[in-house]
């Protein structure tokens, strides 16, 4: 036995088209006997036209031209993001090599002069602790907190750099297509 | 693109699918003359499912630029117009789930731009609008995912099987659809009957 919603689901498929043949007469016999169905079927045709007669909206004449425009910004974006990781990857790597440069060339001075060398420690690690009381202060309130300093910093730089990195290898992804100018 | 329907002919298509090709290789003419082309369905797909001019026209320019960076992407054995409509169906659907707080200009007014009004009198298009209105109002209160079978059936004309593969589902799923936002839109044209009685009476 054919349902409501089997029916409805019938008007469906005649309003778009898709019945068989058959269906048609078959839905015309039941609203002939069912006025619950007759009564949605008319307002089913009703907004079937309503919707058919709708126009096709057009957008702004330069829609053309902003997409255009949009997509040249993005691509200018992504060309400077791209530079900006480039020139901070070079940037990380001279300081690295200079910082590794100045150890070597520290050792190897310290070995050839370890008398002058114990004098430029022994200042240095003056300097060094006037330089570091502030943070000595700031890590015995950590500690007076029950928390270490330097376990924080290490989290810190260890999160630091993988979000740089994470945000370099996004920056430095290829494009899909070669930026085009429009 | 044909802009009242997708049966645009097999030289219009042959003709889009060489833009797409030259824009693959980098021709901005090429990519623009695809917009001009899909610009109208696209637009009028996301004034349908987003209500707002504004957002119609953001939610159209984002679509292409999502099309321009998905070029590669493209399967020449599907049917260019339901490539387009799908990226824009699915950014609709997104921004429709995302969106909180509907921002309506009382200067957007894209149907007035299309009424012929000179074939109008005053009161006939004041019946036009308000039956235009209607239609948009009874979209609105679809969830996202019956808005576009409807929308898609309605003014880009495309069978249950481009519908189906437009939005990524079964043609089964299409037909439910379609069957339920009908019901949901009967709900109210049977509290409207004045208003249903306007709409046949301006046939």
């Amino acid at each position: 036995m054919t349902t409501h919603t089997q029916y409805t689901e019938l008007m469906s498929l005649i309003l778009d088209g898709e019945a068989a043949p058959g269906h048609q007469e078959m839905l015309r016999k039941h609203l002939s006997e069912c006025p619950d169905c007759a009564g949605v079927w008319q307002a089913w045709q009703a907004f079937d036209v309503s919707f058919r007669e709708e126009p096709m909206l057009a957008p702004s004449p330069d829609l053309a031209l902003r997409v255009a425009t949009r997509i040249e910004e993005r691509s200018r974006w992504r060309t400077w993001t791209r530079w900006l990781g480039a020139s901070l990857v070079i940037a990380w790597m001279g300081i690295a090599a200079l910082a590794s440069l100045f150890a070597v060339t520290t050792v190897w001075w310290g070995v050839a002069h370890p008398l002058q060398a114990g004098t430029v420690l022994s200042a240095c690690t003056h300097v060094l602790s006037a330089i570091l009381w502030p943070v000595r202060g700031v890590e015995m309130a950590f500690a007076a907190a029950g928390l270490s300093l330097w376990a924080g910093v290490g989290v810190y730089l260890v999160l630091t750099g993988a979000l740089l990195g994470l945000w370099l290898l996004l920056a430095s992804r290829r494009p899909v297509l070669a930026p085009a100018r429009l | 693109m044909n802009t009242e329907g997708t049966g645009g002919g097999s030289i219009l298509e042959a003709q889009e699918l060489l833009w797409l090709e030259q824009a693959r290789r980098g021709d901005p003419a090429a990519f623009s003359r695809l917009v001009e082309a899909y610009q109208r369905p696209v637009y009028n797909l996301a004034y349908r499912m987003l209500g707002n001019a504004a957002e119609a026209e953001e939610a159209a320019q984002e679509t292409f630029v999502r099309i321009y960076t998905k070029l590669h992407t493209y399967q020449s054995d599907r049917k260019l117009a339901s490539w387009v409509l799908s990226i824009a169906s699915h950014y609709c659907i997104d921004r429709l789930r995302r969106r909180r707080i509907i921002w309506l200009s009382l200067d957007d007014d894209p149907i007035a731009s299309v009424l012929p009004s000179h074939e109008l009198n005053p009161e006939e298009l004041a019946l036009r609008r308000e039956a235009c209105d209607e239609v948009q109002d009874c979209i609105a209160e679809l969830e996202p995912g019956y808005r576009a079978p409807l929308i898609l059936r309605y003014w880009q004309g495309l069978s249950y099987e481009e519908i189906a593969e437009v939005m990524g589902i079964s043609v089964s799923a299409v037909k439910s659809r379609l069957h339920r936002a009908r019901l949901r839109i009967a709900g109210r044209a049977q509290a409207h009957p004045a208003l249903v009685a306007s709409t046949l009476a301006l046939r």
